[in-house]
């Protein structure tokens, strides 16, 4: 099911109006099999590989918990992280030995499918148990509390990577049906609809097909592709995300924000902290910073950091396009932080105000420029591909994209940046600022045929659904 | 402002905004829609018709009819048989057409699975069926309602095609040849044509949409009632699309036994007219894996009229 769909609205509909009509004794139950109803449309397979992870940490992080020796509580911790990894392996990596590597022809590991959100309730459920281990928290006694926390529907495809007591402890709240969360849930959904639709597809629908024939266009076309692209994502995976906050704000659950406006990021560095913030802050929280972070020498802390850009290379997929893209990430990073004092005696001979408009304006394009750079080994279907788009962005012709389609594009892009300025808070949507009510309401109205009007267009799935 | 002003303020612009746009698209799209046109032209054609040339891309792109008397196009870009049995039958009921032969395609694509599932120029054609039909389209009739009301409902959805936006960038295409591009890309584009039009549904044993079959014996049906003897026709496709379909969908799925539709037609002694492999092994005259280019149809035309004139002298 598509998430930016009209039948997911439905769903969610049916869901909101059943969850808070029923019993408050039933409803967690009544959310969990909604929750696996809605995972069986991806697949059925799906729900039993989901729900096995599920009881492995569960029954494993209790009996770590309870277990009265150190020794005892190690052996159940590295079970449970095992068979919860070796699932995420089998899954996400297998079929890649299989073709790369050990070339098996009548093997048929090429047949397993990888489990749509896989990525992302693993490492939910692996933080869960080193928490557990850790003893930051008890373990869930409710099976029901702990299972609907990992399947919860709005957060299971692609995040945001909540942990999964504080989903719990908002379940067990039970708290009642709210006008104001319905409300600001329903503005979130439009807002994130807005984006994956009008802005992420419309800008996919120009792409996809320079990228099916890199040859026929000129240097020019392949630079604004690419920093088109990087907007796609964004566009993409943030109104997801923004879809997925607002299903579960109207069931009132508060789930974090994924996006902080990350183009508008200060540095490279502080990117990543904007950029897919669960997934950094769960890297940071369980690799990072046990790993020293930066309160260590200048070696280790640049192993650390090239460890966690090696992860997150990994996690997007085993492929040389997701490695070369986090590598490059990491040497950005990397030279962000090298070159910090120079930047900043430089901006200082410069006479530049430190939040001037001027030091906005840089940072602004070197990041998009960053990213759109690196963002080539994401899109790119090979490496070899990856590095003919570059060659071919020196080679300066005639545009082949058309004047249409680069106007669309810039169309789209400034569309974007205008109505984020109306956002307040990161978890927030472009409706925040928007004083006046004639403007708001018209703005509503204006964004809901706008999403109508460009809707008859094939589906393009979320790009973070494949991970 | 109260929260119940806010609603009826959003609700009116709503119902404004949505009127407009209703409103507008309707003048345009019943000027400028090709298939409005096509009808428009059977409504005013005063000439006997002899033969009534329906189908898809196939038959528009590959025969210039007028170079064929007494012959009336009907067909147009990505309709499939179901379809083509509605416009068929809105013309024989509205129109004084009276047609002898009717000439339908009966190529792999025309049943197969991909194609019948992809929909499109729905605010058109979906004026043209009937509430209570809508269910025989699909296996999932729930989604075929879901389009229906959304068309219906929200007509300007459909503009993209409604609007005919990508006329100019067909007729473009109808100049390029199929030989210019590479092995490589040939093979790519028999592949992607297989994919997506071909088997949607991903597996070897499922080339074909049974319900599109169903419509294949209900033209028949039409055809009876109205005393007009079908025709069939296999368009000319790439050798690279006769490649793929045995290397990727079924080796068999190219004999005329496993291809049910066809048996079905040659059961019933319904002529077949098979240019199938005639250009196999000319993609000068394709633009792609399987639609002829403005010089195809200049030579595919003449060999078309010729075998349909020495058939129809018989039939």
């Amino acid at each position: 099911m598509n998430f930016a769909s009209f039948p997911y609205l439905c769903f969610l509909g049916m869901c909101i109006l059943l969850y808070f009509t029923l019993r408050k004794s039933i409803r967690n139950i009544f959310l969990l099999l909604a929750s696996y109803l809605f995972y069986s449309f991806f697949g059925l397979g799906f729900v039993g590989l989901m729900i096995f992870t599920t009881l492995v940490t569960f029954i494993t992080a209790r009996y770590c918990y309870s277990a009265q020796t150190k020794s005892a509580q190690l052996v159940y911790f590295f079970i449970g992280l095992l068979l919860d990894l070796a699932v995420f392996i089998l899954f996400k990596y297998v079929h890649i030995i299989d073709v790369d590597i050990l070339n098996w022809p009548a093997w048929s590991a090429q047949k397993l499918l990888i489990p749509i959100g896989i990525s992302f309730y693993t490492f939910k459920t692996l933080g869960y148990c080193i928490d557990v281990y850790k003893r930051k928290y008890a373990p869930e006694s409710s099976l029901v509390y702990y299972a609907l926390s990992v399947s919860f529907f709005p957060q299971l495809i692609a995040g945001p990577i909540e942990k999964s007591h504080v989903i719990i402890q908002q379940l067990k709240q039970n708290s009642n049906f709210s006008t104001a969360n319905f409300k600001e849930g329903g503005k979130l959904i439009l807002w994130g609809f807005f984006k994956k639709i009008v802005i992420a597809d419309t800008i996919a629908l120009i792409i996809n097909p320079v990228y099916s024939d890199i040859a026929k266009y000129g240097g020019l076309d392949l630079i604004l592709v690419s920093i088109a692209f990087i907007f796609q994502v964004y566009a993409d995976f943030s109104g997801y995300s923004d879809i997925a906050i607002g299903s579960a704000k109207c069931l009132g659950i508060e789930l974090p924000y994924n996006f902080n406006k990350p183009f508008l990021s200060k540095n490279f560095s502080q990117f990543w902290v904007r950029w897919h913030a669960t997934l950094s802050a769960w890297l940071r929280e369980y690799i990072y910073v046990p790993l020293g972070g930066n309160r260590t020498s200048k070696f280790r802390w640049f192993f650390n950091l090239f460890f966690v850009f090696t992860l997150i290379g990994l996690w997007h997929g085993a492929t040389y396009n997701y490695m070369a893209w986090a590598l490059s990430a990491y040497m950005w990073v990397l030279m962000d932080i090298l070159t910090k004092k120079f930047r900043i005696k430089l901006a200082l001979k410069l006479h530049l105000k430190k939040r001037g408009h001027i030091i906005k304006i840089i940072s602004y394009v070197s990041v998009v420029l960053m990213v759109a750079g690196i963002g080539v080994f994401f899109r790119a279907d090979t490496l070899q591909q990856s590095f003919y788009v570059f060659e071919k962005m020196f080679c300066f012709g005639p545009s082949k994209l058309g004047l249409v389609n680069c106007l669309l594009i810039l169309t789209c892009l400034a569309v974007l940046e205008f109505l984020q300025k109306f956002q307040a808070k990161p978890k927030g949507h472009c409706f925040e600022l928007i004083k006046n009510t004639y403007v708001r309401i018209s703005t509503y109205v204006v964004i809901i045929f706008a999403i109508l009007v460009v809707s008859s267009r094939p589906d393009i799935t979320f790009q973070y659904f494949q991970f | 402002m109260k929260f119940r002003n806010k609603t009826l303020l959003f609700l009116i612009l709503c119902a404004v905004t949505h009127s407009v746009l209703y409103f507008v698209f309707y003048r345009i799209a019943n000027k400028e829609n090709p298939l409005v046109k096509q009808m428009a032209l059977c409504k005013a054609n005063k000439k006997a018709v002899k033969v009534l040339i329906a189908g898809d891309s196939h038959a528009e792109r590959g025969i210039d009819v007028s170079i064929i008397d007494s012959a009336l196009n009907l067909s147009y870009y990505g309709e499939n048989n179901m379809f083509t049995y509605y416009k068929l039958k809105y013309c024989l009921e509205n129109f004084d057409l009276k047609p002898k032969y009717v000439v339908l395609p009966c190529d792999i694509p025309t049943f197969a699975n991909g194609f019948n599932h992809f929909r499109i120029n729905n605010f058109f054609y979906y004026s043209l069926v009937g509430f209570k039909d809508i269910k025989d389209m699909r296996d999932e009739p729930v989604v075929e309602y879901y389009r229906y009301f959304k068309i219906k409902l929200f007509p300007y959805t459909d503009w993209k095609y409604a609007l005919d936006l990508a006329g100019k960038t067909r007729a473009q295409k109808a100049k390029g040849a199929f030989s210019d591009k590479n092995p490589e890309e040939q093979m790519a584009n028999a592949r992607n044509f297989l994919q997506k039009e071909l088997n949607c549904a991903g597996r070897r044993e499922n080339l074909f949409f049974s319900i599109s079959i169903e419509y294949l014996n209900k033209t028949l049906a039409l055809c009876k009632e109205y005393n007009i003897k079908p025709v069939f026709v296999k368009y000319p496709l790439t050798q690279q699309v006769f490649d793929v379909v045995k290397n990727e969908v079924d080796s068999t799925a190219l004999q005329i036994r496993n291809r049910p539709p066809e048996m079905l037609i040659r059961n019933q002694n319904i002529p077949v007219l098979n240019f199938e492999y005639l250009y196999a092994q000319k993609p000068e005259l394709f633009f792609d894996c399987h639609h002829l280019n403005n010089a195809g149809k200049a030579a595919f035309t003449p060999i078309f009229k010729q075998k349909l004139d020495s058939l129809l002298r018989v039939y």
